[in-house]
């Protein structure tokens, strides 16, 4: 298409937005609501899931090592886990019983570490599996290792947190088929209502559209004004609903401000989208539903 | 539920008071309607029907001044690759077994002149969107500018229909553009340059009269007026075939004889004109080929025929 081809369409596209201002605004309005219920959605969807990521992230297997390992045991372990391939290699630390020492005194008090006198914590490895999922299954392949403090009833070795892990996974995957479901559901929603507005507003003009048929106008010399129209309204709507969210979320910032992380544990930093991430996606989906919406629709009244 | 709905139905009046004032009895003899029209003095009745005589014959005269000169007729039948359409036995059955044309032939050569007559259903309108392929014949075979329409491919029938200028009775002009851009929008389509658009439309707009109403949009158009800028419209590809779907059927019969003229001056730069019509004077006086249609039928197709019979004089 040439630009000066492009130019004309772009034209009869605005004019008829002026010509059709009723309609028009109803379809903006339409595309602004739908957009802006979406845009909320997908901001609380996304923080839900990041929450739930960062509590699976933090799901961490720690085997504790007897204070008589040996050093080729202690190595035996560390490339065991190695060498697993459903273990995140990086994340594996180890932690001497000097350093799980200092840790606990930023817990605990000095009393308490007084109480028990000298340095009771094991040293440790610390690993994260790739896949939360397979934290039990890492956990079994260096069970009964030679070197690994013996493990009792309520301390379980190697520890992967199993009673918290379980229902942290069973929480995680209820919450992203939810999240899913909304997302389907709330999309559907969008097309059904935008495709709604538009057939009403190509269906006021479908004598219009004969009309330019029987002078012979092909079909995409019909369709072009109608989709840019419907482009037009959608981005238009879609901005809208873009500035909407970024109001709303001056009044609530914990669910929409990119920036502000909430800190629910003292490893886990839940946030949403960015709120120009989920600006660009609506003004797409705005243009996309604009084009297809009244491309698609356009095919009934352009058979004659 | 209406409470006084038995009441009424007694006949019994309501008991208790009404709201509204009651109703003065009706003078029907002073709302009765004269049983007789107003009388008119001899000189009065003479005076409408002479005017009334006067604009007939002045009617009569113009379309008569459109018909034929002797003789245009009398040259033997064209052979058929002058032929502008050209329907062989075709039939057009809508679905629900409705037969809206039955095994029609019919040639119209270029430059003819047709009138198409006949009651509303006897298949004039199908015979029209057939041509524009607006629909599919169902059987037979349909030419119109030497190419056959059940074969032509649907990507090209806008090439089709720039090729045939169409006027109706309900003149479809696009209702948001004025005068100027309905019919620079016959050429938009096209794709022509702008510099020739700008050229051809006051042209063409000058020539159907409309000069001065070029900014006006269809709705502050009288119906003559908006006729011409569909003719306009029609007429600006200078299209070799030109069909019209009673043009002038929603016009009163004065305005009619300027938008016939228009088309007569039209036809004379050698368009081929094909018309329904159910205008009885006009297809009389201009005494051209008239075809016939009944149920979906050809009844009837004279050289030089009248809207019923075959020589009006």
């Amino acid at each position: 298409m040439s630009s000066t081809r492009f130019r004309w369409f772009f034209g009869e596209a605005l004019r008829s937005l002026k010509t059709n201002f009723a309609t028009t605004l109803a379809a903006v309005v339409t595309v602004l609501i739908v957009l802006y219920i979406f845009g909320i959605g997908l901001s609380l969807g996304t923080y839900l899931k990041s929450y739930t990521d960062g509590v699976k992230r933090d799901l961490t297997i720690k085997v504790w090592l007897a204070d008589s390992a040996t050093e080729a045991q202690v190595g035996d372990v560390q490339k065991q886990l190695l060498a697993d391939p459903r273990v995140d290699g990086p994340s594996l630390v180890y932690v001497s019983q000097e350093a799980a020492l200092r840790e606990a005194q930023k817990t605990y008090s000095a009393e308490v570490l007084h109480l028990v006198g000298g340095n009771p914590f094991p040293a440790s490895f610390r690993v994260k599996a790739r896949d939360a999922r397979d934290s039990a299954a890492i956990a079994r392949s260096v069970e009964g290792f030679p070197g690994l403090e013996p493990a009792t009833s309520d301390l379980p070795n190697p520890d992967y947190g199993a009673k918290v892990a379980d229902k942290v996974l069973s929480v995680a995957r209820k919450v992203e088929l939810v999240i899913g479901g909304v997302a389907v559901i709330l999309g559907l929603a969008a097309v059904l209502l935008i495709g709604n507005t538009i057939r009403l507003s190509i269906f006021a003009r479908r004598r219009e559209v004969e009309v330019m048929k029987l002078v012979g106008a092909t079909n995409w010399f019909v369709r072009w004004p109608f989709m840019l129209e419907g482009m037009i309204a959608g981005t238009v709507g879609a901005l809208l609903a873009a500035a909407g969210l970024a109001a709303s979320s001056a009044f609530m910032p914990s669910v929409f401000e990119s920036a502000g992380t909430i800190k629910t544990s003292a490893t886990t930093a839940a946030q949403a989208w960015p709120l120009w991430q989920i600006g660009a996606l609506l003004v797409l989906a705005g243009l996309g539903l604009g084009a297809a919406g009244s491309g698609l629709t356009m095919r009934r009244f352009l058979r004659i | 539920m209406l409470k006084r709905g038995d009441e009424w139905e007694d006949g019994g009046e309501p008991k208790e008071p009404s709201v509204f004032p009651p109703t003065p009895p009706i003078d029907r003899a002073a709302a009765a309607l004269p049983s007789r029209p107003v009388e008119l003095t001899a000189t009065e009745r003479d005076a409408i029907d002479r005017a009334n005589d006067d604009a007939r014959r002045r009617r009569l005269d113009a379309y008569a001044a459109m018909a034929p000169a002797t003789g245009e007729y009398e040259r033997p039948a064209e052979p058929k690759n002058s032929a502008m359409i050209l329907l062989e036995n075709v039939t057009k059955v809508y679905p629900g077994n409705v037969v809206a044309l039955d095994d029609v032939s019919l040639q119209i050569d270029k430059g003819e002149w047709v009138f198409l007559v006949g009651q509303s259903g006897s298949g004039k309108s199908t015979l029209i969107k057939l041509l524009l392929k607006e629909i599919d014949v169902s059987r037979g075979n349909l030419i119109v500018g030497g190419r056959s329409l059940s074969k032509l491919r649907h990507s090209k029938v806008p090439q089709l229909r720039r090729n045939i200028g169409c006027v109706f009775q309900d003149f479809k002009l696009l209702p948001n553009r004025t005068v100027e851009q309905n019919v620079a929008y016959a050429l938009e389509v096209q794709g022509q340059r702008r510099e020739l658009i700008a050229r051809k439309v006051p042209e063409i707009i000058n020539l159907v009269g409309l000069s001065d109403k070029v900014a006006r949009y269809p709705h502050e158009l009288s119906g003559g007026q908006q006729q011409r800028v569909s003719i306009a419209r029609a007429f600006v590809n200078h299209p070799p075939l030109l069909i019209c779907d009673e043009p002038t059927g929603n016009l009163d019969p004065d305005t009619s004889i300027g938008i016939m003229q228009l088309l007569y001056r039209i036809q004379r730069t050698g368009t081929t004109v094909v018309m329904a019509t159910h205008d009885r004077e006009m297809v009389d006086k201009m005494r051209r080929r008239v075809v016939a249609l009944e149920g979906g039928r050809i009844v009837r197709d004279d050289r030089r025929g009248g809207y019923v019979t075959e020589d009006p004089r």
